[in-house]
């Protein structure tokens, strides 16, 4: 006989005896205990844990619809429940099975009583491995999460530092004469690693602020126009590695008030990737202001996006291509796409496979100057 | 309250407050290779005894320390007329900062990576001699 821990809601001292009796018959030592109202029931839920409650549907003062509301109250989906009736309308069951009743069970025909509670059992163990799966990867994504941000600021402490060291020695080597074109050169090389390192810690870290929601913008009116222009000057060395031949266009100023410092990495990396999927071959860079919305666009004609893919690319951690032949983290969409929404803006990709892409970055004007 | 010059050519005291060895020492050797004096505190604590104590021209205020960091240095300086008089920038890897922290008694933020031309130009308003 395998011990079961029954709560059995019912009015009728016969009917629960019957019930037990059931159990024993179907090779279950049952230690029934029951109830006959909702402040019983209660009680008993909390003194709990129950291996299954069993309700009648119909009492005089209480019902098994209410029966089953407690029991999902206090234990949501992993308390096994099953409704006994004498007489139960099938518009009734119906409501009762939707309400999330395990199943129901007629008294003429109690038989049943014994593979319902069990099949219950077991659906109810299910549900509760279900909501544990689900706690332990919420727990492990937050970890995850927890871990990058910690990591994004550890690694920034000592860079600063290395930074600092680095520019330092710039200005020693600067002020010596003759001047040691060597050591310039080597130091020159450090710091730009040194700088390519902090740029992806910074992109580590706007990552896990985006992920715990902490992004905060600090907009301030400036123009994109310009920003396009240095942006080019910036990527002049990438673009000739490349063999890229970069076109501005950029006629006009275009005034708003965004966050300058973010803008501007979403632009940048709308320029990597145009230099990155590029194939080589010229890339446009441009800013207009059109019906009070500006824009800023770039244009590549590489390898371009399938049609499957162009929604695909602004999520977390995708691309649309295999990671191993381009480097990157595959979050510079995704932090593109979370920055412009934050501005009310949005970031459109139009493209063909093996024809290029347009990425446009639209941004409201803020109010602006 | 007048805050007593510093010998030097007239160049008053930075004060840097960073619980990153390296990160102190660096920028410690930096201004003193450019000639100013310089004391450094590893804590938020620290800072507040020798900003008491020293009365520098600039702080330089790290935002995340171990135990009392910048924010609460922030905090206790607000209370403290004799410390509000004494000029503060913070150091810090965040774009993100509290709203307090952006009150205008701060005359500073040096954004990790520092930038030395900035750093300079921010010592020289306040520790240099025209002051």
């Amino acid at each position: 006989m395998r011990p079961l821990q029954v709560l059995l809601v019912e009015d009728s001292e016969d009917d629960a005896l019957l019930v037990a009796l059931e159990l024993r018959r179907g090779g279950y030592a049952a230690a029934v205990t029951r109830v006959q109202s909702a402040a019983d029931l209660q009680a008993a839920l909390q003194r709990g844990p129950w291996d299954v409650v069993i309700s009648d549907y119909s009492m005089p003062r209480f019902n098994g619809r209410e029966a089953l509301r407690l029991v999902r109250a206090a234990g949501g989906g992993e308390i096994p429940f099953v409704l006994v009736s004498g007489h139960i309308g099938e518009e009734s069951a119906v409501e009762a099975l939707k309400a999330g009743a395990g199943d129901f069970v007629m008294k003429q025909n109690l038989t049943r009583l014994v593979p319902a509670v069990e099949r219950e059992m077991r659906d109810a163990l299910i549900r509760r491995e279900r909501r544990e799966t689900l706690e332990a990867l919420q727990r492990a994504v937050a970890a995850r999460d927890q871990f990058l941000s910690i990591a994004s600021h550890e690694l920034k402490t000592p860079l600063t530092a290395l930074q600092l060291q680095l520019q330092s020695l710039q200005r020693l080597l600067a002020g010596e004469q003759p001047a040691d074109e060597r050591m310039v050169t080597k130091v020159r090389t450090a710091t730009r690693s040194a700088e390519r390192l902090g740029e992806l810690v910074n992109r580590l870290l706007e990552v896990s602020r985006l992920t715990t929601g902490q992004l905060e913008l600090s907009p301030e009116p400036f123009d994109l126009a310009e920003l396009v222009r240095r942006l080019a000057e910036r990527f002049a060395e990438p673009l000739e590695d490349a063999g890229i031949v970069l076109a501005i266009h950029a006629p006009a100023p275009v005034r708003g008030r965004w966050d300058r410092g973010r803008v501007e990495t979403i632009a940048a990396s709308m320029l990597s990737n145009a230099i990155k999927y590029g194939a080589g071959r010229p890339v446009d860079l441009g800013a207009a202001l059109r019906d009070g919305v500006a824009r800023l666009w770039v244009r590549d004609r590489g390898i371009g996006i399938a049609p499957e893919d162009q929604a695909r690319i602004f999520e977390r951690f995708e691309r649309a291509v295999p990671e191993h032949h381009y480097g990157g983290f595959g979050v510079g969409l995704w932090v593109a796409r979370l920055v412009a929404e934050a501005h009310g803006g949005c970031i459109k990709v139009e493209s063909k496979k093996g024809e290029g892409s347009t990425f446009t970055l639209e941004l409201p004007r803020g109010e602006a100057p | 309250m007048r805050d007593t010059p510093v010998p030097g050519g007239g160049r008053r005291t930075v004060l840097v407050v960073e619980d990153d060895r390296d990160s102190r020492d660096t920028l410690r050797e930096l201004l003193e290779l450019e000639g100013w004096p310089v004391a450094t505190a590893r804590n938020g604590g620290e800072g507040l005894a020798r900003m008491r104590e020293l009365r520098p021209g600039l702080v330089l205020l790290d935002l995340l320390m171990p135990g009392m960091g910048g924010a609460e240095v922030c905090r206790q300086r607000a209370a403290d007329p004799s410390l509000l008089a004494i000029p503060v920038a913070l150091i810090t890897a965040d774009l993100d900062l509290a709203p307090e922290l952006r009150s205008p008694e701060l005359v500073g933020r040096l954004e990790k990576p520092i930038r030395i031309p900035e750093l300079l130009a921010l010592v020289e308003r306040y520790c240099g001699a025209g002051r």
